[in-house]
């Protein structure tokens, strides 16, 4: 088999896992290496479907032991096999990476034999590459769960950033769909990592030569709809990976079927990409807005509202704390209200210091008044004319991108295009 | 004004010939109608003034505006003279003049009239600076790596440091094509010069087998159920599409074992 039949099947038997992000590592280059890092990460490239690319996302081989229900390269498909050799894979990354179309090396693999010896094959890869090929680009290695922690330990100092994949939000659907996976497998991996990078960064503040161990931490991801869970478990479980873990992200995947039977939706289920969306966007307000999971979903409403994106559901449901003054509200409340964004909250808060700004510097300033003019006052009045009766603010305040005659799949590009491409590539 | 009357000043594109432009504006107390290039004249009816480009008035009038509105000042003049901006050398003397005038720097006022376009244009470079250092394509032509590009700003000086110091060791052309502009790196050095005609030489058979490889890699990654062409788009505007290897008319990958016997039949 050549190098491109092998490229063809290992990259899309990889391409379901959803995080391409090369963020969070920044490293210089060096005389007599090749490569660099930087700490938002880099789009080198955009799929058909709007994802951004990356890293060069592969498997090192789909030849798998294990027989989890949703995946394709599950020991029971039926489908063609391949693996490359550590030296191949090694010069196909660098030869990517020197004409640009790549940021670094995603790999990852099916569990060949059994997870040591998988480990060990990724690690010859990346020693491959770090060692003999003088790389300092990025890289992004899986952790397979149930890897002896000495062989974590040394993937983690060759990557950049490693993962585990949680696969699905809860143990029951664990065990009805990755019988071969256990909860316990995976958390463990999980926090053998994150003790691994807090016991490095402690040992480097003791002496600065001491290796570098998973720079850019760990993250993970879910799959959203193959299995009965509720959007309010979901988001609780990412924070819980926030809070515990030290995760860097938590991607979510929405399924496709590429299988059928076992317990799984149909095949001709939709991905459930709204709903994707939705977690996404909630995942950001986790992140950079200051908000909690129990604060976006409750037992109440345990779904997402599926016309209204979840901060503004949420402004909806607290208007007693509106409106407020833009020229002297705090940072943290101006990014609570719908249409100011983490850029927009910084420019009023630079741009106010020189002047007192009004509803038009706002628009200038990128602040969506579609939607804020509900929620604020420039210089204690607020925008004249404004109908406040909660229907019509409900209906200024839905997503754009409701359509109902739009397929599903068209929904996601209308939303704004910077967003989405901070979402992909983790970067702020 | 000197005397009242309009005058146009000639440059030479440069921006230390645009510097040369603000210390004479500012010695004669005059305000010229427009700061254009040699080629832009014939469509003008004001008398004209040929400002020579002179390194020591330039480095003058650049420390008189540190001086005077700041280091961070001076460096956000300096991004505007790389935008698409038009007409931006009037609107980088209108704004040192205005700032001089009232004794700080304009910058702070973000929304007004003035500086909002300028501060709009420079996201616009800084945004397609960033861009490009992922949608460049090189090629490796004997060891050089070659990159030829179109963008709508001046974006070679952007881009110098960030791939002198990830390629360190190899020597790196990138050509800008619509304005005939060259960034060479090598042995930890850049600069940048102008070529009039550029061709790439033919591409040899291992680089065209990593196009096809990568082509093959770019199709495979899409997931067909998620289509989604606008969102694609809109992260990758087309306009970029032409220069980029995925989107290069595609070879033959040829096998490596295929490839040991030399054939000269071209």
């Amino acid at each position: 088999m050549n190098t491109e039949e092998k490229l063809k099947i290992l990259a899309d038997a990889a391409k379901y896992d959803v995080a391409c992000t090369s963020s969070g590592a920044q490293r210089q280059g060096r005389k007599g290496y090749t490569g660099s890092a930087s700490a938002a990460g880099c789009c080198h490239s955009f799929t058909a479907d709007g994802r951004c690319v990356s890293l060069l996302k592969v498997l090192m081989t789909n030849v798998c032991a294990y027989d989890c229900a949703y995946c394709v390269n599950r020991r029971s498909n039926d489908v063609p096999r391949a693996a490359f050799t550590p030296r191949e894979l090694a010069e196909l990354t660098m030869q990517f990476y020197r004409r640009n179309y790549i940021e670094g090396l995603f790999l990852s693999s099916a569990v060949m034999r059994d997870p040591d010896h998988t480990t060990e094959q990724l690690i010859s890869v990346l020693r491959l590459l770090r060692t003999e090929y003088r790389f300092r680009g990025y890289i992004h290695a899986k952790a397979i769960p149930g890897t002896d922690p000495r062989l974590i330990e040394e993937l983690g100092t060759l990557a950049d950033r490693m993962s585990v994949n949680i696969e699905l939000p809860s143990e029951q659907s664990l065990k009805l769909l990755a019988p071969d996976k256990t909860k316990e497998g995976i958390l463990g991996s999980m926090k053998r990592i994150s003790d691994g990078i807090k016991e490095n960064s402690e040992a480097l503040v003791k002496y600065r030569s001491a290796p570098q161990f998973a720079r850019a931490g760990q993250s993970t991801q879910m799959i959203v709809g193959a299995t009965p869970e509720s959007d309010r478990k979901i988001l609780a479980l990412a924070e819980g990976l926030y809070k515990k873990y030290g995760l860097k992200r938590v991607f979510f995947s929405a399924y496709i079927p590429v299988t059928e039977g076992r317990g799984l939706p149909a095949a001709d289920t939709r991905p459930p990409l709204m709903r994707e969306h939705r977690l996404y966007q909630a995942d950001w307000l986790l992140r950079f807005y200051g908000f909690s999971a129990e604060e976006i979903l409750d037992e109440a409403h345990p779904y997402f509202n599926t016309l209204i994106d979840p901060k503004c559901n949420w402004a909806l449901n607290h208007m007693e704390l509106f409106p407020v003054e833009v020229n002297s509200e705090a940072y943290e409340m101006l990014l609570r209200v719908p249409g100011i964004g983490v850029k927009g909250a910084r420019r009023i808060v630079a741009a106010r210091r020189s002047s007192a700004l009004d509803f038009d510097d706002l628009k200038k300033l990128g602040v969506t008044l579609k939607r804020a003019k509900y929620f604020i006052t420039c210089r204690g009045r607020a925008l004249p004319g404004l109908n406040m009766r909660p229907d019509v603010i409900a209906g200024e305040l839905m997503s754009s991108n409701v359509c109902k005659d739009l397929p599903e799949a068209e929904q996601l590009s209308l939303f704004d295009a910077e967003e989405y491409r901070k979402c992909l590539t983790g970067q702020l | 004004m000197s005397d009242g009357t309009a005058v146009i000043y000639v440059y030479d594109g440069s921006f230390d010939g645009l510097m040369c432009c603000v210390g004479e504006s500012l010695r004669r107390g005059e305000r010229p109608e427009d700061i254009i290039l040699p080629a832009d004249l014939q469509e003008t009816l004001f008398p004209t003034v040929v400002i020579g480009t002179d390194i020591g008035l330039s480095k003058k009038t650049t420390s008189l505006i540190r001086e005077r509105i700041g280091a961070r000042t001076l460096a956000f003049i300096k991004r505007v003279y790389l935008t698409r901006m038009e007409r931006r050398e009037t609107a980088i003397l209108d704004f040192i003049l205005k700032s001089f005038a009232q004794g700080k720097s304009l910058l702070g006022d973000m929304v007004s009239e003035q500086v909002l376009p300028m501060i709009k244009a420079v996201r616009h470079l800084n945004n397609e600076a960033e861009l490009l250092k992922g949608f460049i394509r090189f090629s490796d032509m004997d060891g050089v790596l070659v990159s030829v590009i179109k963008p709508e700003n001046q974006v070679l000086p952007l881009l110098a440091r960030h791939f002198c110091d990830r390629f360190p060791d190899s020597r790196i052309l990138i050509y800008d094509e619509g304005r005939g502009e060259v960034l060479l790196c090598g042995e930890g050095k850049s600069s940048i010069g102008y070529i009039d005609d550029f061709k790439l030489p033919r591409l040899s058979a291992e680089e065209k087998n990593y196009r096809a490889l990568w082509q093959s890699f770019y199709e495979t990654a899409a997931i067909k159920e998620r289509y989604n062409p606008k969102c694609r788009s809109g992260h990758m505007p087309k306009r970029y599409w032409a220069y980029m290897t995925e989107f290069c008319r595609r070879e033959r990958y040829v096998p490596q074992s295929e490839l040991t016997e030399p054939s000269d039949s071209a």
